[in-house]
């Protein structure tokens, strides 16, 4: 407020002072009145309530006004006071305020006596911080002991996870291991690649067995001409057959069919042939070593036989472990699938159980300090005060000298004045530059 | 009526007065002619204007006031303003620090005088002074008044307090409002500041005049000008 409202303001007492007497002598005539009112006493406490609940969303706010006016607080306050008066009749005279997102919350008694107002609204105080504190402390026993069960139970499922565990881990010795596995599939990697190449050498082989097989059929009649060439008996035999076939040729160009030698000796031409093919067979038979390609190419046949022999061995072999092997990964698998199906069971367990016990360690401080509900402090305490006729009184003058004001500015904007400078620069439009006053200097 | 040069004790001047003669140097270009008017007749124009031109004067501005008051509480003597004009150019230079008063409060005068005729003489007056302060009364609702506001350089409006408001102050407000920022602002005087002078608004004094100067006799008892607080 600067000087010119200031100004305005005392303008406006020195033009309006009889309007404002009329109405501040109508104000005090008003007075008497209210001293035909009973004067009550009104007691007034505070309360800080210091709750997790008002910081966590997720929790309801203590109902404080009920905890305050229950059965419980007021009989301790009547006990106390030893008062003639029953839970309900005192709980009556109680008024409670809990502003919006406020800790502090107002406990009020009336009383036409003071000292007993300002004694009643004390005790009503400390039995409500006491009893909150019981009920505090109290619910936060039931609390720890239900995170206790837990802790237990919790417990118990880590136990039987860890014996299943070592259980399914003396069933699988290297189960439990992932090298193990790991060393198995490498195994059956190996194998698989060895396979692969003995299957390669075996088509090889097989490949060089056939043409050798091909080549001792083509030189089959090489070798027969040349053991048969090397073979004395085979060659007198030979040398008489063809000496017999000419003379049987020139038997038969001289002598006609009837004639008795010739049948013999086509008799003995056909002994002596008889006799040369058995021959053969014999020298080849026994002659065969005298053919040096035909060996090689034998023993290259044979050799070439026995590879594909050593090699289908070999592949058989092969097979035969890897599907050992593989028939063993199954079960190792299957196995460690069980394993780690009951080590997160058992990890599960185990956070469950870290988790409880932070729960309970936290709750254990709580329960410690008795703020788990929360703890009730006595901000500020009922003391003697005015009783209400002092405040009607403080309210009517009050209410008059607002009054007397109000109708003084109200007559003072009706009346078409140019009292001040605001009003002539109303009229105008434009500032006032100076002002002259009537004192002469 | 004579014209005279003396040597004279100052004019008392207020310094609320001095405060608004430097708001005036200040806002208006020299030369000006700078009209002080009111709704009614008993607003304490006249005051001010002498107040105001007593400050001019002291400064050592070539000052003139013409006083157009018709009523017959003006302290001047009527003067046909071409004659006073007359009078007064016969001094060769208007020296500085050089008061005149006169007095244009002859009605035929006022309703024979036409815009462009006052136009003239103000031009003229202009020439030779470097503020014509006039004192013209009820601004707005006469022709002359009219013509003398449409032709200043500034106006200002001198207004008693604690009187009503009247149909008068409207016009004048609006009649002012078509001059733009010409018209500078307001006066306020309390009524105590002109129930003292009783009647008789402070005069220029030839016996008072500041310094030498060209004036006009007045046959009014001298008042000194009121003190006052600048807003």
């Amino acid at each position: 407020m600067n000087s010119l409202d200031i100004d305005n303001f005392l303008s406006l007492l020195r033009r309006r002072w009889l309007v404002i007497a009329i109405v501040c002598a109508v104000g005090v005539g008003m007075m008497p009145l209210a001293s035909a009112f009973i004067p009550v006493y009104r007691g007034t406490a505070q309360l800080l309530i210091v709750s997790q609940a008002l910081k966590d969303t997720t929790l309801s706010d203590p109902d404080l006004p009920s905890i305050i006016t229950s059965n419980e607080v007021l009989s301790r306050v009547i006990s106390r006071l030893k008062l003639n008066l029953d839970p309900g009749a005192l709980a009556r005279k109680i008024k409670t305020k809990l502003p919006p997102k406020s800790s502090i919350i107002s406990v009020t008694y009336k009383d036409t006596d003071q000292d007993r107002a300002v004694a009643i609204t004390n005790a009503i105080a400390d039995e409500s911080s006491a009893y909150f504190h019981e009920l505090a402390v109290g619910g936060y026993s039931s609390v720890l002991s239900a995170l206790n069960k837990r802790i237990a139970e919790s417990n118990g499922k880590i136990a039987g996870a860890d014996r299943k565990l070592q259980l399914a881990s003396a069933k699988n010795a290297f189960a439990s291991s992932d090298k193990a596995l790991d060393d198995l599939t490498a195994q059956i990697d190996d194998l698989r690649a060895q396979r692969g190449q003995v299957s390669s050498s075996l088509a090889a082989d097989v490949a060089t067995a056939a043409a050798l097989q091909d080549q001792l059929r083509r030189i089959d009649p090489i070798v027969r001409g040349e053991i048969l060439q090397k073979d004395v008996v085979y060659q007198q035999l030979l040398t008489g057959l063809s000496k017999d076939a000419e003379d049987l040729v020139s038997e038969r160009s001289s002598f006609r069919g009837s004639f008795p030698g010739l049948s013999a000796l086509a008799r003995r031409f056909q002994r002596e042939r008889q006799q040369v093919e058995a021959a053969s067979v014999v020298a080849i038979k026994n002659g065969s070593g005298l053919s040096p390609s035909y060996t090689q190419t034998i023993l290259d046949g044979a050799r070439a036989a026995a590879t594909v022999s050593a090699d289908r061995e070999r592949l058989h072999a092969i097979d035969v472990q890897l599907a050992g092997d593989q028939k063993h990964l199954q079960q190792v698998a299957g196995a460690s699938a069980v394993v780690g199906t009951l080590r997160a069971q058992r990890d599960v367990a185990l956070q469950q159980y870290v988790s409880l016990t932070q729960r309970l360690s936290a709750a254990q401080g709580d329960a410690a300090q008795g703020v788990a509900l929360g703890t009730l402090v006595i901000v500020s305490r009922a003391v003697p005060g005015p009783s209400s006729l002092t405040l009607w009184l403080i309210a009517i003058a009050g209410l008059t000298l607002i009054v007397a004001l109000g109708l003084a500015y109200a007559v003072d904007s009706l009346d078409r004045r140019l009292w001040g400078i605001r009003e002539i620069e109303h009229v105008y439009g434009r500032p006032v530059l100076l002002e002259v006053v009537g004192d002469n200097r | 009526m004579r014209f005279e040069q003396n040597s004279f004790r100052p004019l008392p001047t207020s310094a609320m007065f001095d405060l608004l003669r430097s708001r005036i140097e200040f806002e208006v270009v020299r030369p000006a002619v700078v009209a002080i008017t009111s709704s009614t007749s008993e607003d304490g124009k006249e005051v001010a204007a002498r107040g105001l031109a007593s400050s001019l004067a002291a400064t050592g501005y070539r000052t003139l006031f013409i006083d157009t008051s018709l009523s017959n509480r003006s302290m001047s003597k009527p003067l046909p303003l071409g004659h006073a004009i007359d009078e007064m150019l016969r001094q060769a230079v208007v020296p500085a620090e050089y008061l005149a008063a006169i007095s244009l409060s002859d009605p035929n005068l006022q309703r024979s005088t036409s815009r462009r005729e006052l136009q003239a003489e103000l031009e003229i007056l202009r020439s030779r002074f470097d503020y014509v302060l006039v004192s013209t009364e009820c601004g707005g609702t006469t022709s002359f008044a009219t013509s003398i506001i449409n032709s200043a350089d500034a106006v200002l409006v001198s207004v008693k307090r604690s009187r009503k408001e009247t149909r008068e102050d409207r016009r004048l407000s609006a009649a002012l409002g078509s001059i733009g920022s010409r018209f500078l602002g307001l006066i306020a005087f309390e009524p105590s500041a002109l129930a003292e002078s009783d009647g008789v608004v402070t005069p220029i004094n030839v016996e008072h005049a500041p310094h030498r100067g060209i004036t006009v006799e007045t046959d009014r008892p001298f008042r000194e000008v009121p003190s006052g607080r600048l807003v």
